[in-house]
């Protein structure tokens, strides 16, 4: 049994097929691409994945734990974490305050240690801090520790998401379109950083990519969706040489933004 | 008795919808509710109360001056103070609603004084009754001036093209801006029109409630009624004034006074407990 | 005018405490401690006024500032309080010492159902129906004339403690500001450095990043709401016993929108700036009172004059200083820090236009 089992899943918005019978397994401590072209139901696959959208039909399943109703704050403490496609920092907390956030789950204080921050809380968010700082060190932000997020270049904002993503330890994590808005070396960078979450962390990585050097470079396996279904599946070479994923949008130029 | 009660409640019912038009045009294109609206309306009754009393005018002619002074007075106040906060935060401009609404009641107190004023009857007392229910010639007038008003202001949006600038707006304002409709002009209008719709209610309904400073507080009552009618459409509004106006006074007549009086209040909040996004709002999600 | 809500364009830090804010607390504690020696009874009544709405703007600030749910309803909050302490000490005859804590708990438990149908809500929608909820309480204290004297009012007795009563200002004074002080240190702490606090501006400012980190937004909405209305529950207490006369008139939507003005006009989300703003809004009547003199004759209504002048000032912060009195603090501090070299940096703060980003959603 794999790590994360995606079941005939099937979502729809109103009368409009997002997705229909997508199946999907993912290891442990893999990393998997899910490209295809806009509004071939990527996101909506993460979406559905992490509890934003209702599923119609079908069922996720991690490590055998059925995640298909659950609640999204809920399906966090399994250790599921996300970036967004258009940053959701909190802009006037520093970006050591976001990268904190992620680690909301893994702090457990009472209102009255909080409010008197004495004590255990305080011995708790010194751990915290500690840890925040490392993993930005990581990253190579941790210059930016005091900035407000919201006065951050993109770029840096886009790692200190993955930082707030990273720093809980996930088992899995979900990146929404990580490059976009990168330029070439940055991503490149990027491509180091995604392996080095695996290989330190041993976390899966499903992200949603339309660089297609970053995906050809990075993945284990490329899952291929066009118009909400399955078109196809496997390693990044023989993703490439596929005929009808190039057929599809392969060959054609398509644009970078949106998803 | 109950039939007594409903006819009365339509009058209430379309001094609501009146009074929501207002709300609706300003809502429709800026997506801001506009707390100070029942004091536009007060400041319509009080130009139009002293144009009657100290220049002599007609009634009617006193109407047309006042409402186009108010018109204007909303103009200025979208202008000087609300213009300056295009892009901030919604709850920015609300509170910044609300400080015009303070700013109006007080101004028109140092004017006007705070006691109540007899605001002269534009076509005289008359009551009708047929088959014992009664019907009252200011009612009649409003329930009539209403429906006129939605009327007109559906044809305006729907046929000239002012009207179809405002409603492209409403929908997408960075696809107007782009095809060449400038936003600020249509809030500016937006502006003018409500606050002389606000005039023409507050003119219509100072007859029944005597002239007063805290008519907006009235006008406060009226926001169920909009948003009953989901707060976009002007038919919608006379929809919710009605509903609203029939039920409240069909409240009185089994649950206590104080019911009765919060009803507008109460009605609004079950409606929302109910469905967050009011009756006929559409369920907006966020996209990730 | 926007859609979307607690985006400003400016991106102040929201500045977590520093050594420098204890020297600046430690220097500042025994100043208000000795000050009623020296202040007359008017002053002295004056700051514990403005010490009972600190209370209550560090309270709101916790639901709007923190959280960023909008509440046009608070004096509901603080009647309910003001009538459960008077109640209890009269009625039941318990202590103050108890009764204030209570009153604190049954307005958390008001605050509990209010929240129910608020999770719900957002932004506008969230505003009107506070707004009702308010209306709907002061309809409630009229109604229930038998308990809380109606439209009359009722009178509330001084506080005792420990049979000794509180009958002047100055004692008042002293009962007060311990727990206001602890009160803003509470809320503070909780902001600064809590999981809880994280919790709740990651709600204002992005619900589906709160979500997806493990935050309940139910939960952690009711908890802004329960917490909240405690701090309104408390200073109502405090506001019946002192005021000694309580009725419908001193909780209407004038207040509620004080209240709110207070939180926004010294800065969202800081416990500093809830402090300067409620000082601010309540002694700027005084203020008026002073300048009144050399005013021309017919704009010396007072009353009338009063609001006009509270009307234009909430105007002018919202449209020249949106991010408050602690935003403007904050650009100062900087500006001294760097003076020689402040030109550069400072760009940050300069107020960026986008217009009508809303309609980007």
């Amino acid at each position: 049994m794999s790590f994360l089992e995606i079941d005939n899943l099937s979502v729809s918005f109103g009368g409009l097929k997002a997705l229909t019978g997508v199946s999907l397994s993912v290891g442990r401590g893999e990393i998997l691409a899910v490209v295809g072209p806009n509004g071939a139901g990527k996101s909506t696959l993460f979406n559905a994945v992490n509890g934003f959208v209702d599923v119609q039909g079908g069922s996720i399943r991690l490590e055998g734990k059925e995640l298909t109703r659950m609640a999204v704050h809920k399906r966090a403490t399994l250790g599921i974490t996300r970036t967004f496609q258009n940053l959701e920092l909190l802009p006037f907390k520093t970006a050591l305050d976001n990268i904190l956030m992620g680690l909301h789950l893994k702090i457990h204080t009472g209102l009255f240690s909080s409010a008197i921050h004495f004590g255990k809380n305080r011995r708790m968010e010194e751990r915290a801090e500690a840890e925040a700082l490392g993993v930005m060190s990581s990253l190579g932000i941790r210059f930016c520790r005091d900035s407000p997020a919201g006065s951050l270049p993109f770029v840096t904002r886009r790692m200190v998401e993955l930082a707030r993503a990273l720093v809980s330890r996930p088992v899995l994590m979900l990146l929404d379109e990580p490059s976009s808005g990168m330029n070439e070396q940055e991503t490149r960078e990027l491509g180091k950083v995604i392996k080095w979450i695996r290989a330190e962390y041993g976390t899966a990585i499903i992200l949603v990519e339309h660089d297609m050097s970053l995906v050809m470079g990075i993945s284990d396996r490329v899952l291929v969706l066009n118009f909400g279904m399955k078109l196809s599946e496997g390693p990044p070479d023989r993703i490439k040489r596929d005929k009808q994923v190039q057929e599809a949008f392969l060959g054609k130029s398509y644009d970078d933004a949106g998803g | 008795m109950i039939l007594q009660q409903v006819v009365s409640g339509i009058a209430l019912g379309s001094i609501y919808a009146l009074i929501a038009v207002g709300f609706v045009v300003i809502y429709k294109a800026t997506k801001v509710i506009n707390f100070a609206q029942g004091d536009l309306m007060m400041i319509g009754a009080y130009v139009c109360y002293t144009l009657i009393t100290q220049a002599h005018l007609g009634f009617f002619t006193a109407m047309a001056i006042s409402t186009i002074a108010t018109g204007i007075l909303g103009f200025l106040l979208e202008r000087f103070t609300l213009r300056p906060l295009l892009g901030s935060p919604l709850f920015t401009v609300v509170i910044a609603t609300l400080a015009i609404s303070i700013l109006l009641r007080s101004t028109a107190t140092m004017i006007w004084g705070a006691n109540e004023l007899h605001f002269p009857m534009p076509l005289g007392e008359q009551t009708l009754s047929v088959a014992d229910i009664n019907f009252s010639s200011a009612h009649v007038f409003i329930t009539a001036a209403a429906f006129l008003i939605v009327l007109v202001f559906s044809l305006f949006f729907r046929f000239t093209k002012l009207g179809t600038a405002l409603r492209a707006v409403a929908r997408n304002q960075i696809g107007s801006v782009l095809s060449g409709v400038s936003v600020e002009r249509v809030f500016s209008i937006s502006w003018f029109l409500s606050a002389g719709v606000g005039a023409i209610a507050g003119m219509l309904i100072a007859p029944l409630t005597f002239l007063k400073i805290d008519m907006g507080n009235l006008g406060l009552l009226a926001i169920p009624a909009a948003i009953l009618g989901g707060f976009e459409s002007l038919p919608g509004a006379i929809v919710g004034g009605l509903i609203l106006g029939i039920s409240e006074n069909l409240s009185g007549l089994f649950l206590p006074l104080s019911v009765k009086r919060i009803f507008p209040w109460i009605v609004l909040v079950l409606v929302l407990t109910i469905r967050p996004e009011g009756i006929f709002g559409e369920h907006k999600k966020r996209k990730l | 005018m926007s859609i979307k809500s607690g985006n400003s364009k400016l991106y102040l830090r929201e500045d977590r405490e520093k050594r420098s804010d204890w020297i600046f607390f430690i220097l500042v504690l025994p100043v208000i401690f000795v000050l009623p020696l020296f202040l007359g009874s008017y002053s002295t009544y004056l700051c514990n006024l403005v010490g009972i709405y600190i209370i209550i703007a560090v309270g709101l600030n916790i639901l709007t500032g923190y959280t960023g749910q909008v509440s046009l309803g608070h004096a509901a909050f603080v009647a309910c309080g003001a009538y459960a302490s008077a109640l209890l000490v009269t009625r039941l005859h318990l202590s103050f010492l108890i009764a204030m804590p209570l009153a604190g708990v049954i307005t958390s438990v008001a605050g509990l159902i209010t929240a129910i149908p608020a999770l719900r809500l957002k932004g506008l929608y969230l505003a009107i129906a506070t707004m009702a909820f308010s209306f709907i309480v002061g309809e409630a204290i009229v109604a229930l004339s038998d308990l809380t004297g109606g439209v009359g009012g009722m009178f509330v007795p001084n506080i005792v403690v420990f049979g000794y009563k509180i009958s002047t200002d100055r004692q008042f004074f002293y009962l007060l500001f311990p727990l206001v002080i602890l009160l803003c240190l509470a809320a503070k702490a909780v902001g600064d450095h809590s999981r809880i606090g994280r919790a709740f501006f990651a709600i204002r400012d992005s619900e589906p990043a709160a979500e997806a980190f493990g935050v309940s937004l139910t939960q952690y909405k009711i908890l802004a709401f329960v917490l909240s209305s405690f701090y309104a529950g408390v200073a109502g207490s405090l506001l019946a016993h002192y005021l000694g006369m309580i009725g419908p008139d001193n909780f209407t939507l004038m207040h509620s929108i004080q209240y709110i003005v207070m939180v926004v006009v010294g800065g969202m989300g800081s416990v500093a700036g809830s402090i300067m703003g409620a000082v601010f809004i309540s002694l700027l009547p005084e203020g008026i009172r002073i300048v009144k003199d050399y005013l021309p004759e017919f704009l010396r209504q007072e009353q009338e004059l009063h609001m006009v002048i509270y009307a234009l000032v909430m105007l002018g912060f919202m449209i020249f200083e949106p991010s408050g009195m602690y935003g403007r603090w904050l650009r100062i501090k900087y500006y001294m820090k760097r003076f020689p070299f402040n030109k550069k940096k400072a760009r940050i703060f300069k107020r960026r236009e986008i217009k009508y980003s809303s309609a980007m959603e």
